[in-house]
């Protein structure tokens, strides 16, 4: 789970930047694409920061669900298997992923 | 009582990866060796394929293979036996490889001194598509007992993919796999991209793959020049 060991040091990082005395809480937001669940992504979490300057500290996951906009018709949609990962508009599976692919430390929620 | 603040920051947690993986491929370019980053789903026939790719091509370009097994040497050996050298990179287990992990790698084999270099990457569809790895280019094997539909499922494998090889066309007979539904739903996620459909086992179609690595590395040396 390098994606938990990224997120803990970035967090660590903006932590020093910032000046917070104590992290209550980070939230990420991650892509649907990125395929993490975020009840992993928590339990690795709570493993990562055992003994670094977050440990005490609780993970807020949000999922981004995955919009395509059509090359075709310029709709933005949701792929998924109801509609067989097509443009719901014009039938088309050219597509831009618009949203789905991230992986952002959102917030932290901070102590001073 | 301390109040708590809330802090936005929105940042790009891959955003240290992305900008290795630019830097690596600034690299590569000054050392005029070509980094291609093979993904596929596990058993798609990465390794047959090089094998093959090796035979066809080892006369006229200096080879080396970076192996992500997960805890064995076998592929590694297949590679020496087909007349390339390799090593095996250290994922700890990792379900992908990133730009830190290969930089490692190229370090270690002194990519300089080979004009392809190759990274087996780790058996998986989905995160490997994620992390930029720093290669000149990315190719993507589909075997056909995995199904015509998998570039439904996984559409940004292949988006990022420059080359899609579809492996394994002798055993079509027997499964539902149908060649042109392929290739169309592989344009629909990728307009334009070159497919090209090999047997690994036979060697059939090695050639067209082989002409594709031979047109991208001149392309690295003219640009080395322009
Ligand atoms: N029928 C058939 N079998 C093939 C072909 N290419 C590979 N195989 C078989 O598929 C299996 C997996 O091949 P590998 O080359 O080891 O696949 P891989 O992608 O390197 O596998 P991992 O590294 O374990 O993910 C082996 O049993 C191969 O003999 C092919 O073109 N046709
Ligand atoms: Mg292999
Ligand atoms: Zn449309
Ligand atoms: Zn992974």
């Amino acid at each position: 789970m390098s994606y938990v060991v990224r997120v803990v040091n970035l967090a660590l990082k903006k932590k020093e930047e910032q000046g917070c005395r104590e992290i209550e809480k980070v939230v990420v937001q991650i892509g649907q694409m990125v395929g993490i669940e975020p009840y992993y992504m928590k339990k690795y979490y709570l493993e990562a920061v055992k003994g670094t300057e977050l440990e005490g500290s609780d993970i807020e996951c949000e999922i981004l669900p995955v919009i395509a906009k059509c090359d075709q018709c310029g709709i933005e949609y949701h792929p998924d298997k109801s509609n067989d990962y097509m443009c719901p508009g014009c039938g088309s599976g050219a597509a831009k992923t618009v949203q789905g692919r991230e992986f952002i430390l959102k917030e932290i929620h901070a102590l001073f | 009582m301390a109040e708590v603040k809330i802090i936005d920051l929105k940042a790009n947690v891959l955003e240290d990866n992305d900008i290795l993986a630019e830097k690596t491929r600034a690299r590569l370019r000054g050392e005029r060796t070509f980094l291609l980053n093979l993904m596929s789903a596990p058993g798609s026939g990465k390794t047959t394929t090089l094998t093959r790719l090796i035979e066809e091509i080892k006369d006229d370009l200096k080879i080396a293979v970076m192996e992500a097994d997960i805890d064995s040497d076998v592929d590694a050996k297949r590679i020496i036996d087909a007349g390339a050298d390799a090593i095996q990179l250290h994922t700890g287990g990792m379900c992908h490889l990133d730009a830190d992990m290969t930089t490692q790698g190229l370090d270690s084999i002194r990519s300089r001194r080979y004009d392809l270099v190759v990274l087996e990457n780790v058996g998986n569809l989905v995160c490997p598509a994620e992390f930029d790895t720093g290669a000149t280019k990315n190719a993507m094997i589909l075997s056909v007992p995995e199904g015509d539909d998998k570039p439904l499922k996984y559409p940004l494998m292949f988006q990022v993919a420059d080359v899609v090889i579809i492996n394994k066309i002798d055993v079509m007979p027997y499964f539902d796999f149908d060649m042109e539904k392929a290739k169309a739903n592989i344009e629909m996620r990728h307009p334009g991209i070159e497919v090209i459909p090999i047997c690994a086992k036979t060697g059939e179609g090695i050639d067209k793959l082989a002409a594709w690595i031979r047109k991208e590395f001149e392309k690295i040396c003219n640009e080395e020049e322009a």
